[in-house]
């Protein structure tokens, strides 16, 4: 006899079956895409949970329609990872009215009370969440520079992913990654941390 | 070859030399590039600080990937909530 689609129980048709490889799949990787979220959220550590949760809806989207061919399954998640971070800044964007030179100047406030005697309430809490000298210079980074340094350096992408991640030419990459690397060495110098890259 | 002396704390490279280190210390040089750039460095001490700062600064953000060693993690009603929303998606 053979078994019809309809035959199966639920707990073993194809869909749930999917659903289940996927879950599994998802459950191996969400603690690396719950970090790369949190360092491209800064200390906004909702707003990480919540870009990890619709990235993996988006991806199981992707799953079912064929669009993973099964490789690299770190990789395509953070690709889709940026994908959403992207998607909700701009809608973040476009509620708020404040456009990225804004947001980054914001951003650069906020890294200058780093060294400051006496931080604000953003600035003591980012401190504790990047306490270490890697996590403080990675998070003094304007956020386009950042997301470079998190795909290329951090998560090991080739520069051909990064650039079509965050829809940006190559070059550009490499001129972003340069100015990020050469900050990130300028800002662990000013810290006196230099002894960390011995 | 085009050397600048060491001036104490600077930690900028010779400017014409700086996109061949980069890409030597991150490995997507050419070989070519590469044996360029480290015999520049070698012998520029300005470049080969920056190089040897850059390249243990690359090894520092590749282990970021697997750091902190203590996983983070959804917790079960975020998961919960996450298999509905994937239920919603089989439509």
């Amino acid at each position: 006899m053979t078994l019809t689609r309809e035959d199966l129980p639920i707990s073993q048709s194809p869909i749930v079956s999917k659903r289940a490889e996927f879950a599994a799949m998802a459950r191996q990787h969400e603690d690396a895409l719950l970090r790369t979220a949190r360092r491209m959220c800064g200390a906004d550590k909702d707003l990480a949970q919540d870009i990890v949760q619709d990235a993996l809806v988006s991806a199981y989207r992707a799953y079912l329609d064929g669009r993973f061919d099964g490789r690299h399954p770190a990789a395509w998640l953070t690709r889709i990872l940026t994908n959403c971070f992207l998607y909700a800044k701009r809608q973040n964007r476009t509620e708020t009215g404040l456009d990225e030179e804004v947001i980054a100047n914001m951003q650069g406030s906020m890294d200058h009370g780093w060294n400051s005697n006496i931080p604000g309430p953003d600035t003591k809490l980012m401190r504790e969440t990047f306490s270490e000298p890697m996590e403080r210079a990675l998070m003094s980074l304007p956020e386009s520079q950042r997301l470079c340094v998190l795909l290329a350096d951090v998560e090991e992408l080739p520069y051909a992913e990064v650039a079509a991640a965050l829809d940006i030419p190559i070059g550009t990459v490499r001129s972003r990654l340069a100015r990020a690397r050469m900050q990130m060495l300028t800002v662990i110098r000013d810290m006196n941390q230099l002894e960390v890259l011995v | 070859m085009k050397l600048h002396k060491d001036s104490g704390d600077s930690l900028e490279p010779c400017p014409h030399m700086e996109s061949m280190l980069n890409q030597t210390a991150d490995g997507t040089a050419s070989k070519l590039v590469e044996i360029y750039a480290r015999a520049h460095a070698a012998r520029c001490p300005r470049c080969g600080t920056f190089l040897a700062r850059l390249t243990a600064m690359l090894g520092k953000l590749r282990r970021m990937s697997t750091e902190p060693a203590e996983p983070e993690k959804l917790d079960e009603k975020q998961w919960e909530s996450l298999e509905a929303r994937f239920a919603e998606v089989e439509g």
